[in-house]
């Protein structure tokens, strides 16, 4: 037979176009199986009808292929359709769900961070809270330390209230020493002076056989409880209250004294 | 467009590999190149959509399931995939249910109001127009007749009031200019 004039008959577009009778494809089968170059014809036809169908495709409706998917069973995971050449972006359901649970995955990292984020945030606060709480606390300690050493001189029956009235500089000022020589503790409520100017200070001296001692300077703290620890003098017989220069003076200015008061 | 990718032996080898082995990822492939054109083929001859729709997911449960019947050196993937869908289309419009509004009465409609004519203006791809300028109007015709349509050179010869020599003799011819556009060479050098 003559191969060429076989290959030329246009059996073979038929064949392929699906138009030949049950023997003609028998024939061709046939044919390819022994002639390369019949096979080879019906190689160069198919990839250009391939081609040619290709192009003019119609595309099918979405959701022909998750219908297909749905009904067989999965080996293995569709995640690789990246992969594939020629793909469409966003024409394929499984493109669409592969992104769709990028997208969730990247949502849930970043609600997860800012949630972790907001905690880390709002353990900072509780523990500036707690540091703030526990200097409070101190703070109250102490002061109630202080308060109860106060209130224990002043409870003693062995204290001694000495109240220094005001000189014609503070008419109005009063002010007291609490003095308990047993216990050679002494405490000062200055709470009725008037607020010194800024530059000024008041110090407290107390009087053996009329030369004063000094007992230091002290500011008005109203917060403080109004109860000042100050030194025990022995063999004190009076105490007075001088304005001073800042830092205190070695004597006292005996022009500034605001209050004075006798012991007993 | 997988038509300009000179590797396409090489995804219907690897289509075939993978629906062999179940993976899912050679159906999902299989859709993404071939479902277009089996689904136009399905469309010629099944008008409505849905059917041809339901008919395009029948073949493709088919390709799922038969793979192992694809023998590679008879002929290639597409050819098998295409005849599939030939078959199943014949299977439908032979089922009692089908209505035959396909063939003999959308024939004189597809004639003389050829949509082929318009398909060229929708056709933006340059390389495309390219293709179709190298074939005649009856060539084309012929061609879409035979290939998506699924007539017969008998029937094509009826339906373009042709001889059946001619329609044979044109078939061949279209099919030669389409192998020489076509062939991997010619269609890197059209679209690019």
């Amino acid at each position: 037979m003559d191969i060429q004039a076989y290959i030329s008959s246009g059996i073979l577009e038929q064949y392929l176009l699906g138009d030949t009778t049950t023997a003609e494809t028998a024939d061709v089968e046939r044919m390819a199986e022994q002639h390369q170059e019949v096979r080879a014809e019906l190689d160069r036809i198919e990839m250009a009808l391939e081609k040619y169908a290709v192009m003019y495709g119609t595309p099918p409706p979405a959701g022909t292929l998750t219908a297909v998917l749905d009904q067989v069973t999965p080996t293995s995971s569709p995640a690789t359709t990246t992969e594939k050449p020629g793909a469409r972006p966003g024409t394929n359901p499984l493109t669409l769900v592969t992104g769709l649970l990028a997208f969730i995955g990247l949502a849930a990292a970043i609600w997860f961070f800012l949630q972790q984020r907001n905690t880390q945030n709002d353990l900072d606060q509780a523990q500036a809270n707690l540091q703030t709480l526990q200097e409070d606390c101190n703070e109250i300690r102490e002061q109630n330390d202080q308060l109860s050493r106060s209130l224990d001189v002043l409870s003693s029956q062995n204290t001694v209230p000495v109240r220094m009235e005001g000189t014609p500089n503070a008419p109005d000022a009063l002010a007291t020493v609490y003095f308990n020589p047993s216990d050679q503790v002494a405490l000062l409520s200055a709470g009725s002076l008037p607020t010194p100017p800024d530059d000024m200070t008041y110090q407290l001296w107390a009087l053996i056989d009329g030369n004063p001692v000094d007992m230091g300077i002290f500011e008005i703290d109203p917060a403080s409880g109004d109860l000042i620890s100050v030194p025990f003098i022995e063999g004190a017989q009076a105490f007075a209250v001088t304005l001073e220069t800042a830092g205190g003076n070695p004597t006292p200015n005996l022009d500034q004294l605001f209050v004075i008061g006798n012991v007993g | 467009m997988p038509t300009s990718n000179p590797s396409s032996e090489d995804l219907s080898q690897k289509i075939v590999r993978l629906i062999r082995t179940r993976d899912r990822t050679g159906l999902v492939l299989l859709h993404d190149n071939y479902s277009a054109a089996l689904y136009r083929i399905l469309l010629e001859r099944l008008p409505q959509a849905e059917v041809a729709q339901e008919a395009l997911q029948d073949v493709l449960m088919k390709a799922w399931d038969n793979m192992d019947q694809y023998k590679e050196g008879k002929g290639r993937l597409f050819t098998w995939l295409a005849r599939i869908a030939r078959n199943t289309a014949i299977d439908i419009t032979r089922s009692k249910n089908f209505k035959q509004d396909g063939k003999t009465q959308t024939l004189p409609d597809y004639v003389y109001n050829d949509s082929n004519l318009s398909e060229d203006a929708r056709i933006n791809d340059p390389g495309l127009r390219n293709v179709l300028k190298t074939l005649s109007q009856d060539e084309q015709r012929i061609i879409n007749l035979l290939y998506f349509k699924g007539y017969t050179q008998k029937e094509a010869s009826e339906a373009l009031d042709m001889p059946l020599g001619t329609v044979k003799t044109r078939v061949r011819k279209a099919i030669s200019t389409l192998r020489s556009v076509l062939g991997d060479e010619g269609v890197i050098r059209l679209l690019f």
